[in-house]
């Protein structure tokens, strides 16, 4: 019986200790996650513009969306981008990580070289990329096309090119995905690699059976990542381009932004994100559920 | 010998890989160091003539001024001011919140640990831009928009999912019987962590630094997002508009001066460069000792 009491009382104290060690990050968690959360569910249905009491109004913001052509171009050009840039960039990364982990002299420093665009802060290489792109006659990338006797090139000036342009840029931070790449191949035992040579395996066919199988953790998380990372990006387009020409670069995240702080309406920028918040529970929910190609290794 | 040639054709693709990549930023130097005369002539040169310091030297100017006691100081010196503070208090933030979550998560075994868990991974699936607009409601009615504390106390509070998830993984490495030693010389949790966990923990300590030390220095948009004097904004951004009227030419110590601009854009390079650096050497032994000797 006293036993019994002094394990309970032990008890209670370690669970008072792990919940004052976990509280600042609930807490963290609840007032700067969990509340705004909810209460921009809400204002998804309001009229709101930061200062007055909000005015419900049901379902007058998603029903104007549906109208609202700008917002489902942005909606559609965002899509683009994703679907466009995520499939590219793992595949390049991947290859690159191939390249890049052939034993050659001094293939590490070649690799610091190639990671280095990664660590460059974004308005830095907004401003260098602004530049090179610029359609003038001392944009360097125009320099270079003339010289090579081709037609200057728009860039970011023209709408029909800009989000090229944008695709182009992204291919600048290709290291980092290629670092991550380049480790977790590497932590694929070599005994697979002895026994498929011992099988008479070659080259490509070690390729499809032992590294691509052994990856498709990186590939599912790569595609999560990437997804969520896209549909949300419009970190270039707002510092370089406004989100012009013509609105050709104007993202979602840039959407939002200005319709809850430029025009005020938080309501309708609510909304927005809730579709967005929506989408991208779907898509990471689809992928999730269709991941039966992913290989865990042989944990039992 | 086919070995050989296919080797040099391989080396020959990575440097010529290399070679682009690391283009922009020898444009952005041979720019910084660039002569005005020749940053403005048609076509412009690929190598300035010489190297000056005159776009360095512009930067203050390009900024403006503000008076503190009577004495005239650069802009710069102020953001930069700011950049260091927000440094300090989001890094230690990061660190102890982390740190001391992870513990809770990794050597304490409290009930409903597993639910606690769940929910701040489940954060991860929240979208920044969808918390935004009520978190700017919410620093409004707090008060906090002209100061920096929406960009620093969020830290003290978080310290991200991700980085919680890595540091529990170290933790777990680490053996119970240092703890428990101590619990039988009457160690309380508190204790413990401080005094032992929290030294073994040192090599994410650096790693966790050294990833806030990047993500502060070059997150323009939280401070551009919540705080509305410019005054007190960190670097990175007032760097903004900068980044927004490249290439517009209006003289020459103006933000659409190409010349300071990169200057001012080598310049923010160097501390990231510099902690990657430390970060190669100091990380990837210490993380890959700490978890052999765990």
């Amino acid at each position: 019986m006293i036993k019994r009491k002094k394990w309970s009382k032990l008890a209670v104290r370690r669970n008072i200790a792990g919940w004052v060690a976990v509280s600042p990050v609930i807490a963290g968690i609840l007032i700067f996650t969990g509340l705004p959360f909810v209460q921009s569910f809400y204002h998804a249905f309001t009229e709101f513009n930061g200062i007055e009491k909000a005015k419900w109004i049901g379902l007058d913001n998603f029903k104007y969306l549906l109208d609202y052509d700008l917002f489902k171009y942005s909606l559609g050009i965002t899509i683009k981008y994703t679907v466009i840039t995520v499939p590219v960039n793992m595949v390049l990364g991947f290859l690159f990580a191939l390249l890049f982990n052939v034993k050659v002299k001094g293939i590490a420093a070649l690799r610091v070289v190639a990671y280095l665009p990664c660590i460059i802060p974004g308005v830095i290489s907004a401003i260098v990329w602004k530049d090179l792109f610029s359609p003038s006659a001392n944009g360097r990338f125009n320099q270079f096309l003339t010289a090579l006797g081709f037609e200057p090139f728009p860039f970011l000036s023209s709408p029909d090119t800009a989000l090229f342009s944008m695709y182009l840029m992204g291919l600048w931070g290709l290291g980092g995905g290629m670092l991550l790449w380049i480790s977790n191949m590497n932590a694929i035992p070599d005994s697979l690699y002895e026994a498929a040579s011992i099988d008479g395996a070659g080259r490509l066919r070690k390729m499809f059976n032992i590294t691509i199988p052994m990856l498709t953790p990186v590939i599912l998380y790569q595609l999560v990542m990437g997804m969520v990372g896209s549909l949300q990006a419009f970190g270039s387009s707002f510092l370089m381009t406004k989100g012009g020409p013509m609105n050709s670069t104007y993202f979602m995240g840039l959407m939002i932004y200005e319709t809850a702080f430029t025009y005020m309406d938080m309501g309708l920028a609510c909304a927005m994100s809730l579709v967005m918040f929506v989408m991208i529970g779907c898509l990471t929910a689809i992928v999730f559920k269709t991941s039966s190609w992913v290989f865990y290794g042989e944990e039992q | 010998m086919k070995r050989k040639s296919f080797n040099i054709l391989i080396t020959v693709i990575i440097v010529l890989i290399c070679v682009i990549l690391v283009y922009p930023v020898v444009n952005m130097i041979m720019l910084a160091f660039m002569p005005y005369k020749e940053i403005t002539q048609v076509p412009l040169p690929l190598f300035p003539s010489k190297f000056t310091l005159d776009n360095f030297k512009l930067i203050p100017d390009t900024f403006g001024y503000f008076t503190w006691n009577g004495y005239e100081i650069s802009l710069i010196l102020r953001y930069l001011k700011n950049t260091l503070v927000l440094l300090i208090l989001s890094a230690s933030g990061t660190i102890l919140s982390c740190t001391l979550c992870a513990y809770g998560f990794s050597k304490i075994k409290f009930a409903g640990r597993g639910f606690a868990f769940g929910l701040v991974l489940a954060t991860l699936m929240i979208p920044s831009c969808v918390t935004m607009i009520s978190l700017y409601v919410q620093y409004t009615n707090l008060g906090w928009v002209d100061t920096l504390l929406p960009v620093w106390v969020p830290t003290w509070f978080g310290g991200g999912a991700m980085h919680i998830f890595l540091v529990r993984q170290y933790m777990r490495g680490i053996p119970d019987t240092l703890s428990d030693a101590a619990r039988i010389d009457g160690a309380g949790y508190f204790r413990i962590y401080w005094n032992i966990i929290l030294p073994i923990t040192k090599p994410m300590c650096t790693y966790l630094l050294i990833g806030q030390i990047g993500t502060t220095w070059g997150d323009y948009w939280t401070p551009f997002l919540y705080v509305n004097d410019r005054s007190e904004w960190p670097l990175a951004t007032a760097l903004i508009s900068m980044a927004q009227q490249a290439t517009d030419y209006s003289g020459q110590a103006s933000l659409g001066n190409v010349g300071v601009q990169m200057a001012m854009g080598l310049l923010m390079c160097t501390v990231p460069l510099m902690t990657y650096i430390l970060g190669q050497k100091n990380f990837i032994e210490n993380v890959r000792l700490g978890a052999i000797k765990g």
